[in-house]
This record gives structure tokens, sequence and C-alpha cells, in this order.
């Protein structure tokens, strides 16, 4: 049902907050919004089949003995092996349910939830552009995107051609904030002024064809750290100047290209790319052939979807606080002070792509009150990606260490001390404690607040490195037995 | 840092970060050895001890105690493999590097080859006289073919390593299955003598019964007790006590049928590593140059960096933390458990880690006299992270140390001093962490790419 907007009493009209919901609601093209249905559902679809074909199912949530959980989702626990792999087909088939527009929002609905379901199930597959996909999963889900180019518009013949301009700009919105969040996680001294982690990378990446030779150069980290970060902050904003969005876009398709061919990224330069289309102006999907449709000349003076005038207040306050939370979150490690990187409170849902080097060698002191003392390796409960992990992130130490105390605990019934003797390096720093030893980690409960038994990060600069040279002479290496 | 001021401080930086001098040219040359002037690898034959000093690396840890690589720890003391040409050091690059650990490993391999040669030549004389003269020549063969291993045994990569493993065949498990063995099931198979008919006794399950670890047992268990608990059957229904007569006889048997397994796997190892017609050989000098099994050359390091954490998971867990008891496994037994060292036969543990650590500074340091070629260390070096090098070499330094202050043995330590022999377990622990922090992080290595997903 459609209401006129003109019903609007005009006391309410008159505030600042409801003009400016009245501003939401004004019509605009919705083919912009079928399009990135469609490539969302079909990049979706691949992004599930990625996981069977390649083992991941196996390898991430059926391998390991023990996973690491988010607070208060404990119990989310995987599915046995047959009926998680039928899960993952079913996602994919959920998400070309997406794509074409079918059954949109009960496909839409459990596609959210199921991929939330496959985040939860273990810390350290924890992904930003998983997060991304899943965040604009449920946009997509209470988005009217199956009004057009759908077997649903088809089938109940209500296909339209407009939808409210708050869709627009939520999207671009979310897409903006990970560009922009993207680009201040790397407006600190690692990775402006000692080129880190980009150092380290490019160096190991001097015999790709083509761009390794670039690599080999001394100042290619820093140049290319300094780009990534005026990319990443700027990009948005520049996405949305119509003048130079062409440009801007070309420099989008760039950027992820090499980013895509340097670092094992999956589906994150596909996702982006998709997503920064959404600033292209809202018609441009049927201003190309072979989807060509008659654009409307005059848009319909009414909001197409029916939105009842008395929940238009409620659903534009709920995409500002999502939008709120959503610049809130990224922001909260100021909250906890010190370096992010090193402590990793502030660190999950905040755009911080790609920023830091970071391994670690984790052993677990298990005493008990007779004085006994055990070295348990996190080797004993967990597979080598999750150890690798793990090692780094002082929450998943904890939290191993309540799974070590727990098992101990019960094995030789009385109460045990486990402390963790944890080293990382950062950048390739010398390595330093992560987490203090002296710690019972068996008394120590996970919170919100600054973790005390987090170790400062090292003071120093991170080194050097620079790239090794690549060609080799022609030479003959003399065989150790031909010496003899 | 506040993110926004970072941004307005680092803005003037940006500068000088661009202006930093660079390195002098494309090829970069490792810092130069004292002691390390030939390309040559000399790998020393059974019973020609050689001496390796160990503080002749790059990273110029100074001195540090010498170490013998030689089986049985008996070093020629002051014997040093000096380098008799003056050929400069060759300079660093990933294939250069390559092309040398293919060397050392074709030359670790092809000198095992030779000790099971001798290894099964020995225990084919004492199947054909099974005196206590021919058993002790058996043994001697099996200290010296042993050792050899524990050094290849670092070298696990490509075929030797496991079949999920870029270019795996598995060949090291039927070789040497340690910390897996069987020894009931060598017992198992004295009593039905299935070691005569290969059908049976090759069968891919019977590798715990096979190997190096089934000889030590044939070898050096000679009393007429059995490994199998009295339940099983071949102690239930008198089996076992029926051919005690013959035990020495059949014990020789099986340790020959053994020793020609192990020579057959040493061979198919030497095969696909032959730089002239071997295919793994190319495969893996040729990594991100047309190679079908490594698509680029980090690859192929990661392959071999991760070999060398067998210091890790092998010698500080397995070989050290188990029979201390310091693992979980042991929980409801704190004490230490002599009886899981690793050979508790030949009591040859302590050179068993010894020879680990000899293989793992000719891997990290270069595989020439004196450590001399190149190795990870230059290629630490190469990328300004000499630093990295130095802690590495150090801390192998002081394991090495405490392995050869490791008096008595071992399998007498555990029980006799095991503050000493928990000195070894944290002086390796102190190289594993640089290894699986700072090593990794600033060569960039990774888990191999088939275990891993997509980054952010």
């Amino acid at each position: 049902m459609t209401e006129p907007a003109t019903t609007a009493s005009p006391a309410l009209s008159a505030s600042p907050f409801m003009r400016w919901v009245e501003r939401c609601v004004e019509p605009t093209d919705i083919a912009w919004l079928g399009a990135f249905r469609i490539l969302f559902g079909l990049v979706m679809c691949t992004s599930m089949l990625r996981f069977l074909a390649f083992g991941w199912v196996d390898e991430f949530f059926v391998k390991p003995k023990f996973h690491f959980k988010y607070w208060g989702f404990a119990w989310v626990e995987p599915l046995p092996a047959p009926a998680l792999h039928a899960f993952f087909w079913c996602m994919a088939l959920l998400a070309l349910g997406i794509a074409a527009g079918a059954l949109f929002r009960l496909c839409a609905c459990a596609f959210a939830v199921g991929f939330a379901y496959i985040q939860l199930l273990d810390v350290t597959t924890y992904l930003n552009h998983y997060y991304l996909a899943n965040l604009l999963a449920v946009l997509l889900a209470v988005s009217p995107a199956h009004r057009v180019w759908s077997v649903d518009a088809w089938r109940t013949r209500k296909s339209t051609t407009t939808l409210p301009r708050g869709w627009l700009w939520l999207f671009r919105f979310q897409i903006g904030v990970v560009y922009t969040f993207a680009g201040l996680a790397k407006a600190q001294s690692d990775w402006l002024l000692h080129a880190a982690p980009l150092r380290i990378w490019l160096g190991s990446r001097t015999g790709m064809p083509l761009l390794g030779p670039l690599f080999a150069t001394e100042v290619s980290a820093s140049l290319m750290s300094w780009a990534g970060f005026l990319f990443d902050t700027s990009i948005a904003w520049l996405l949305l100047v119509s003048r130079i969005r062409p440009l801007a876009y070309c420099a989008v398709l760039v950027f992820h290209a090499v980013t895509g061919t340097l670092f094992p990224i999956g589906m994150f330069p596909v996702i982006m790319v998709l997503g920064a289309l959404v600033f292209f102006p809202p018609a441009w999907p049927v201003r190309w052939r072979p989807i060509r449709r008659t654009v409307p000349t005059s848009l319909p003076a009414t909001p197409p979807d029916g939105l009842a005038l008395r929940f238009r207040p409620a659903v534009v306050t709920a995409a500002l606080v999502y939008c709120v939370v959503q610049v809130a979150v990224p922001l909260r490690h100021w909250g906890y002070g010190g370096n992010v990187l090193w402590h990793e409170q502030g660190m999950r849902w905040s755009w911080r792509v790609m920023v830091r080097e970071k391994n670690g060698s984790v052993t677990y002191v298990v005493r008990n009150a007779r004085g006994n003392e055990w070295f348990v390796s996190p080797r004993r409960y967990l597979t080598r990606v999750q150890e690798r992990e793990m090692s780094g992130q002082p929450d998943l130490i904890l939290q191993l260490a309540h799974h070590i105390r727990d098992e101990v605990s019960d094995r030789l019934g009385e109460p045990v001390e486990v402390r963790a003797d944890a080293l990382a390096s950062l950048n390739g720093r010398p390595l330093a404690p992560l987490v203090d030893p002296t710690v019972d980690l068996a008394k120590v409960e996970d919170g919100l607040g600054k973790a005390s038994w987090i170790m400062q990060a090292p003071a120093d600069a991170p080194p050097h490195v620079h790239p090794p040279a690549q060609t080799v002479a022609s030479r003959t290496v003399q065989r150790p037995a031909d010496s003899l | 840092m506040n993110q926004l001021t970072t941004v307005a401080l680092v803005a003037a930086g940006l500068v000088a970060s661009s202006c930093r001098k660079g390195p002098p040219s494309e090829i970069v040359t490792p810092i130069p050895r004292a002691a390390a002037t030939t390309p040559v690898y000399p790998i020393y034959s059974g019973g020609v001890p050689n001496t390796i000093d160990s503080g002749a690396g790059s990273g110029g840890t100074g001195g540090g105690a010498a170490f013998d690589g030689s089986a049985g720890g008996d070093a020629s003391a002051g014997r040093d493999a000096v380098a008799p040409d003056v050929a400069p050091p060759p300079p660093f690059t990933k294939t250069a590097l390559l092309e040398a650990i293919a060397a050392c490993t074709v030359a670790q391999f092809d000198e095992f080859e030779d000790r099971a040669r001798e290894l099964v030549a020995a225990t084919g004389a004492l199947a054909g006289s099974a005196d206590s003269d021919h058993l002790e020549r058996a043994r001697t063969a099996w200290r010296n073919a042993m050792a050899s291993w524990e050094r290849a045994e670092l070298f696990r990569f490509g075929p030797a390593a496991p079949s999920m493993d870029p270019g795996g065949q598995n060949l090291r498990d039927e070789i040497y299955i340690f910390p897996l063995a069987n020894s009931c099931k060598v017992d198992q198979q004295l009593v039905d003598r299935s070691y005569t008919n290969p059908a049976k006794f090759l069968l891919p399950a019977g590798a715990l019964a096979r190997g190096l670890t089934a000889l030590e047992y044939l070898l050096f268990h000679t009393a007429p007790s059995n490994a199998c608990s009295p339940y099983i059957t071949i102690n239930s229904n008198g089996a076992w006590a029926a051919i005690t007569p013959e035990l020495p006889q059949r014990r020789a048997d099986y340790a020959h049928a053994a020793a020609q397994d192990v020579l057959a796997r040493a061979t198919a190892l030497t095969s696909v590593w032959d730089p002239s017609s071997g295919a793994f050989h190319g495969e893996f000098v040729r990594a991100g140059r047309g190679s079908s099994v490594y698509a680029i050359d980090q690859i192929a390091l990661n392959a071999v960096s991760n070999a060398l954490l067998y210091v890790e998971t092998e010698v500080k867990d397995w070989k050290l933390a188990v029979p201390l008891g310091l693992v979980a496994e042991c929980l409801n037994t704190p004490d230490p458990c002599p009886d899981r060292v690793e050979s508790r036969y030949a009591l040859a543990s302590t050179d068993d880690i010894r020879q680990n650590l000899v293989a793992f500074r000719r891997l990290f340091q270069g595989c020439g006299a004196a450590n001399s070629g190149l190795g990870f260390d230059d290629w630490l070096v190469a990328v300004g992270a000499s630093g990295v090098s130095d802690r590495i070499l150090d801390a192998l330094t002081g394991a090495e140390a405490s392995v050869a202050a490791l008096n008595p043995p071992l399998e007498a330590a555990v029980l006799a001093d095991p503050a000493r022999l928990r000195a070894v377990h944290t002086a390796v622990k102190r190289l594993t962490d640089i290894l699986k922090t700072e090593f990794v992080t600033v060569l960039d290595l990774e888990l191999p790419s088939a275990t891993i997903g997509d980054n952010d």
C-alpha cells in the first residue's frame, strides 16, 4: 500500500528530523539495488562453493576439536560433518535465491542468519570481508531488493521502478564506512613511517611476474603504504563526486586487482568492487545494455514501497542507530588506549584490513597445588590455522586457558593454575611477551574492560627490512657428494 | 596514538621514509663469514666425524661450542673442516637458496642411502650368523644409519613429507615413524614370520613395525621378553614361548628384511632427488619458474621453513617434554617417563637430538664446510634482518651447548638429573620461540597454502 507523502501533518513536516525523514523516503530508481542483489547473490554463492571446494568446511569447522567462541555465543556449535556440508550447499542455494529474487525475503533472511551462524562457529575464522558480507546480507534482507528483476516481482506482478532514497544512502554509508575506517586504521606510524607490514609482504613477492621487480625497489613499500592509506581514506568521498566518479571507480578496480593478486584475500576484492557500484547514479544498470529499460523520466511523487507514514520515523531512526553503531564500533579501541594491533581489544569489526603481520608462540604452564607443573601445547587442541590465529590474539589465549583449566581440573580432580608463556612478534619486531606470564589466567574473566593481563606493546620501531634480490646469475651449486 | 594526530605527524615523515637509502644493488651480498669461504659441502661418512664450529655463521654470534655431527658424539677435538678454497660466498637470491637447499638435501639422502646399504650388509651378515660379534657390527651400522637419518629428519619436505604437503609422498614415515611405533606388532611378526612375506610385510599399515624404529628394537632388545601384554594371543596361546629358542635368528632375519626395506625407501628418496634424473629435484629448484609443485619460490621456502620446525614439535615436545613428563599426556603420572625417550633400547637419544641440531644448522646456516654456503641466515641478512639471524644462531648455540652438557645421557638424565634435561628443553624452546615469531614474520613465511583460507 502506498501512502501519499502529503498526508504528513504540517507540524511534523516542519521539524528538521521529519524533513530529513521525508528526504529519505523520496523515491529514487531501484535499478541499482536490483543489480546489487543479483551480483551479491552470485558472489555469495561462489563464496559458499569455495568453502566446499577448498575443503574449508572440514578444515575450519569439522577438524578442530576445540572452537573459539564469541562472548555470549558459546552455545553455537558446528553441525555434524555431513549436515555441515549440506548446510553449505543450502547456503549456496539460498544465495542463488537472492540473486534470482525467488522467495527473496525468506532466502535473504535465512542466508543472513546462516552466514552469521558460520561466523559464530569459530572466532579464528573471522575475516573483515565475511563481516561485511553478513552486514550487506542483513541490509538486503530488509530491503525491497526483490521488487525489480526478480522471480518474485515477475510472479506477483509487483515490479516497481523506485524505492526510497534512504536505501541508497544506507548502502553507500556501509561501503564508505569500510573504506574510511580501513584507511584510518593505516594512520599509524608502523604503516606510514615504516611501511610495515607491506615492506615484509612485498619483499616476499619479488618473484611475481610483472609486479615482482617493482617490489624489489626500496621505495615501493613506502609508496604503496601511502597509496593504500590515501586510497582507503578518500575513495568513498571521491566516488560521491559525479565528475570524477568513473576515474575513482577505475582506481577501485586497479586497487583491488592489485591487492587481490598480491594477497590471499579471497572474495574481498570482488565484494568491494561490487560494493563500490552503489556510488554510481541509482539508474546506472539501466543505462547499460543489455538490461536497458525505460528510465522513468518523472518518478512518482509518492514512496513506492508502501512505507506507512507513522512507521517512517521509526524506520529512519533504526537506520540512524545502525549507522551510529557502525561508526562507534570501529572507534571503541580508543577506550582501551595502547596499540590495538598488539592488545587487539577493539580489533574485530573495525575494518583493520591487512594492517599487521603478527606471529606468536604460546605454551601454557599448568600447575597444581602440590607444585607439579606441565607444559600444554595449544597444538593439543588446535589446528595449525587456529593456533596461528590464537597465538596473536590475547582474548583467544585466555579462552583456551579456561578450556585447559576446566579439562585439567576435571582430570586431576583439583583446581589448577594456568599461565601462558605467550610471545609475539608484531610487524617483525623482536619477540616480546604478549600476556603477563605471572598472571593465573584460570582466575581471569574475559570482558569488555581493559585487560590488565595483556602486556604493553613494544615501543621500538619495526625492523627496516627490504626485499632481497630476485634475479640470479646462472651458476651451478656444487653437489656436496661431489666434493667428498 | 590518536590516528588523526598521527596523520599530521607522519606527513612530514613521508619524505624521510621515501629518502631512506636503499640497498646498493639488485644483488644483495651476505656479510662474508670468517670461516665460510667455499661453496663445497663435505658431508662426512660414517665413522669419520667432523666438527662444526657453531659460531661461524653470518649472524656473528661469536664462538660457541664445537658441535659434533658424528654418530656417537665422539668428535675429534680441534679438527675443523676448514675450507681449502677461497671462492667468495655466493650472492643471495631465493633461487640460489633453493639450489643450495636442494644440494644439501641430495647430499644428506645420498649419505643415508650409503648408511642404509651398510646396514643391510651388516644385518645380512647377522642373519647368516647370529652371534654377538655380528650383532655388535649390526648395532654399529644401525647407530651410523640412525645418526644420518636424524640429520635427514630435518629435510622433511617434498617426497619425505606427508602426502598432504606439496610433493609429499610420505616416504619419511616409511623409514622412521617416530614418535609412533609398535614393538608388540614386531613381536607378533616375529612369531608369524610375516617379515618373510613381502606382500604382507610391506603393507602400508605395517610401517609401525618396520623402519629404523623396529630395527632398534630387534637389534638392541635381546631379552627373551616381548612388548605385548599377557592377554595378546602370542602370549596367551604360548606361541611366543615356543619360539624363544629361535629368537636370535628370527630377530636377525627380521632385522635384515627391515633393513632391506629401509634401503629401498632410501633409494626411492635419492631417486626423486637425483639432480640428473629425479623428477622432484627439478620441481624444487624451479619453484616459481615453471614448477608444477611450487607455483612460486616462497611456497617451496615455506615448506623448508616448516621442516625447520621439527625442532619444535619433535625435538622439544616429543623428545624432551614427553620423557620429562611435562606434557598434558602425563597429567596423571607427573613423574618423568623414561620409557618415552626416543631410542630407549640403543640409548642413543642424546645423539638423536644432537644430530637434529646439526641438520638444523646446516639448513639454516649453510651446508658447506663450517656451515658455509647459503642458508636462511643469508636470507635474513639480505632482507636487513640480521638481528633475527643473530638471535636464532645464538639460541641454536645455546641449545647445542645444553645438549653437549647432557651428562649422563638423556635416558639416565630423565631420572638422575631432570633439571639438566629441563635446561635442554628451555634452550630448544628459546630457539623455537624465535622461529615461530620473528623468523616467520620478517620472511613472510606461511603455513602450507593448502591449509590456509582467505585473509582479511
